[in-house]
């Protein structure tokens, strides 16, 4: 009787632990499935002409790289659009995007054996978990969108897509006329900040998105505030008249989702590149010109040049901690992501926030009652910032990391990858990386700038595509290259100090070995011998 | 003497092990089932735990590097300690106050009402756990909430508070879900366990003078111990096992707050790809888990 209780016993452990896991993988899969559309509007712009398919030449194998030749997969190419996806009006969304469908059908007709089947029931919130697990499962679509931080980070392994790099620098993109580098179509300011450890290049990138404050014109002009605000001390004076006026000035998600975490490193880009713009010599050790590959990032820590100890690097919290006096008293709450913040917004609860350049479609539609406008966030001024140099950081408030971010899962990821569907979907990437598909496509949407070299942007971010020549720097401080270990244990560290329950010095303390474990982890996973750039 | 219908009707072997066999072929696809999604994924984890593994390429067997790694981490001691507080704070009120609800409709006078209210009592057993959450995300939003509009409503503006993204509140913000936790399978335990107690006992006690409170404590509460323990080692499991409440609520929020191991093995495997670190959390909260059944298991066969 005991050996059969003892025996149920284990059984029964077993079983909590299996529900465990069984509630683990069924996640949280809200899905935003996107469906099918069959428009296909041109807005206003026509898809690339044929393509020149006179290079000839064998279908490519991720060592020896060949031109792009006639293409010999028939078949379909799975593909996922992120926000570009096709997909039918609806009421909440009635003017989707339909310029993929356009240039997708313009491509099947120059290769009727081949179809672009664009997937739907895509999970939106857990995106990442779907795709790694399908990469897990060999069964990952031929053509992903991936955020490359984590193609370089710890999200997706290493391997799990094709490396670019080599067909990027060695072929044509035969869609465009006279170009002899596929790489050369694409701003080397912005390839630089998504090279990984070993110049590797995971993904082609194709938009550009910007951050910016959102703020209501109304409350600015019964404020009496005529001018928009270019530094901290004229921000500040902008948050007091405001609040004589009754008014709550302004809010910064701080929830517990990934969107909230992303807009800290968004926010830190500012920072960082102010504070140690001037010693980017010291830290692009392996030649970097405008940002640093994550190997650099972790040399630089091991040298100290990044020091989390250092009372520089987390200066910046303390900063944006005497701004909370301007924003809501519960403006720290799990639950005060993006969306909450948008909602305060848009209900007049706030008289401004902090948002991407995405957020202009969100509130077209919410379709508020008053007036709104964006103006850049406040760069660190001298005068007030003990840190802060003379390097602008004005540029580093943008960057490729919006929804133009395609990659191809490898073959241990996508068992039907063969040779001739490879070639197949790196010849769809070059239709859709010229500049005529690409600001056909990004400009539909409306929500990113498109960057292409010879795309044309909207009216009104042709000042960003411009920007994009001046090769600015951006520092980022090793918040999204460290991984998201490193990221979450930042986010939520900066969380608590935020809210009173440690100091900066304890923050300091936390963070510091776990920026040395990271940086550690990068320099061995990337195989490379760093002790030439070590400091002794 | 003449031969009983039963003898005359007992199963030849052949008969016999037909029966057997019909048993097992009906157990059959149900253990293949059992055995296919629970023993082996279970059981594969325990093994993957000794590995590095990033659920991609082959895993690399590393020892026990993943526990020692466990024990010296800051993070999962921090997360066993909140949801240590989380699971007695859960505990007591799912015990007592299911309790309290099944006291309640056993007494009420006629069947058929006792009927509708055990009805309604267990009717929102049907809401999914996710739409629950929701509904207290939107509960204890701070802007508004309807927690906090209640109390301004109501002139009690002191009682506003930032219930998810304070340190102190997060975790009895937790315990609170599921308010006045009346509902649920704890409330039909404790309702079946009354049930069981023979009708002449409760007549002889009422005869005895014995009733109201005084026949709780003394008839009602004894006679169910086997009940409370059933419901306390299945409320620490829960508790223990619960990812999905802190996923979608607090994301383990503010900071480490409402961290716990559960939610801690989810980001490690799903956002950082460290499957093997994953499964060492997950084989020692299964190792808890075991630890507290033997001994909630010792303690019944005392009893008994």
């Amino acid at each position: 009787m005991f050996k059969l209780r003892k025996i149920a016993v284990l059984l029964l452990s077993l079983i909590m632990v299996a529900s465990l896991f069984a509630a683990c993988n069924s996640g949280d899969s809200g899905s935003t499935a996107p469906t099918t559309s069959s428009q296909s509007e041109a807005a206003g712009e026509t898809p690339a002409e044929n393509p020149s398919t006179d290079d000839g030449g064998e279908t490519g194998d991720a060592d020896s790289p060949s031109p792009a030749g006639e293409l010999t997969y028939k078949g379909d190419i799975t593909f996922y659009a992120q926000a570009y996806q096709p997909v039918e009006p609806t009421e909440a969304k009635p003017n989707p995007p339909t310029a993929f469908r356009t240039v997708a059908e313009a491509y099947q007709a120059l290769h009727p054996d081949i179809k672009i089947d664009f997937i739907t029931s895509v999970p939106g919130d857990d995106y990442n978990t779907w795709l790694k697990t399908k990469l897990s499962a060999g069964m990952a679509p031929d053509v992903v969108w991936a955020q490359n931080s984590n193609l370089t980070g710890e999200t997706f392994p290493k391997g799990s897509m094709v490396d670019l790099r080599s067909y990027m620098d060695s072929r044509p993109n035969p869609y465009v006329e006279g170009n002899t580098v596929w790489n050369d179509l694409f701003h080397q300011s912005l390839q630089d900040q998504l090279y990984d450890s070993n110049g590797e290049l995971w993904q082609v990138n194709g938009d550009f998105v910007a951050t910016a404050v959102v703020y209501n014109m109304d409350m600015f002009a019964e404020a009496g505030i005529t001018e928009i605000p270019e530094n901290w001390t004229e921000f500040i004076e902008v948050c007091k008249k405001l609040q004589e006026k009754g008014h709550t000035p302004w809010a910064f998600p701080l929830g517990n989702d990934a969107d909230s975490m992303d807009k800290v490193t968004w926010l830190g880009r500012l920072f960082y590149t102010n504070y140690y713009g001037e010693d980017f010599d010291k830290l692009a050790v392996m030649g970097s010109e405008t940002s640093l590959t994550p190997l650099e990032v972790a040399i630089a820590f091991k040298n100290g040049t990044y020091d989390v100890r250092d009372p520089k690097y987390l200066h910046f919290w303390q900063f944006l901690k005497e701004q909370t006096a301007y924003m809501p008293t519960d403006f720290l709450s799990p639950t005060q992501n993006g969306k909450a913040v948008l909602n305060m917004f848009v209900n007049e609860n706030i008289a401004m926030y902090f948002d991407g350049s995405w957020a202009t479609n969100d509130l077209k539609l919410a379709n508020p009652s008053f007036e709104f406008g964006m103006f850049p966030f406040p760069v660190p001024e001298q005068s007030t910032d003990s840190y802060a140099t003379s390097v602008s950081s004005k540029n580093s408030i943008g960057g490729p990391s919006a929804a133009f971010q395609f990659a191809i899962p490898s073959q241990m990821g996508n068992k039907s990858l063969s040779d001739e569907k490879l070639e197949a979907c790196l010849d769809w990437l070059m239709y859709i990386t010229t500049p005529e598909n690409n600001s056909l496509i990004v400009n539909d949407l409306g929500s990113f700038v498109p960057t292409v070299v010879g795309a044309t942007a909207q009216p009104g971010s042709e000042a960003i595509l411009e920007s994009l020549n001046d090769r600015a720097l951006m520092l980022e401080g090793g918040t999204m290259t460290l991984g998201v270990t490193y990221l979450d244990a930042y986010y939520r560290t900066y969380q608590e100090y935020l809210g009173d329950k440690i100091t900066l010095e304890e923050a300091a303390e936390r963070l510091a070995p776990l920026a040395e474990q990271a940086a550690d982890k990068i320099i061995t996973d990337s195989g490379v011998d760093v002790s030439q750039y070590l400091n002794s | 003497m003449s031969k009983s219908p039963v003898a005359a009707r007992k199963p030849s072997i052949k008969n016999k092990n037909y029966q057997i066999l019909c048993a097992v072929l009906f157990l059959l696809p149900t253990f293949i089932v059992l055995v296919s999604f629970s023993y082996y994924p279970a059981a594969s984890a325990i093994g993957y735990s000794f590995t590095r593994w990033d659920g991609f390429f082959d895993p690399v067997f590393v020892g026990l590097e993943n526990y020692a790694r466990l024990v010296k981490d800051p993070i999962f001691w921090l997360s066993l300690r909140n949801v240590l507080l989380w699971s007695v704070g859960s505990i007591v009120v799912s015990l007592i106050f299911p309790y309290l609800g099944a006291e309640l409709v056993f007494s009420v006078k006629g069947k058929r009402l006792q009927y509708v209210y055990r009805s309604l009592l267990t009717l929102p057993m049907i809401v999914p756990a996710v739409v629950t959450i929701e509904i207290w995300s939107f509960i204890y939003n701070p802007e508004y909430g309807l927690l906090n509009t209640f109390f301004r409503g109501i002139g009690l503006e002191a009682l506003v508070q930032n219930w998810l993204g304070n340190s102190a509140l997060v975790i009895p913000s937790l315990i609170f879900i599921g308010f006045p936790w009346i509902s649920g399978l704890n409330f039909l335990l404790f309702y079946a366990g009354l049930q069981n107690i023979p009708g002449d006992v409760l007549e002889y006690a009422k005869l005895d003078g014995c009733g109201g409170f005084r026949r709780v404590f003394a008839i009602d509460l004894p006679l169910t111990v086997s009940q409370f323990k059933l419901a306390l080692i299945l409320g620490i499991i829960n508790t223990l096992q619960n990812v999905t409440t802190p996923l979608l609520l607090t994301g383990g929020g503010p900071g480490y707050d409402s961290y716990v191991p559960g939610l801690y093995m989810y980001y490690e495997a799903f956002t950082r790809s460290n499957f093997g670190y994953a499964t060492a959390i997950a084989t020692v909260m299964f190792v808890m888990i075991l630890i507290l059944t033997i001994i909630s298991m010792r303690i019944q066969r005392k009893d008994a």
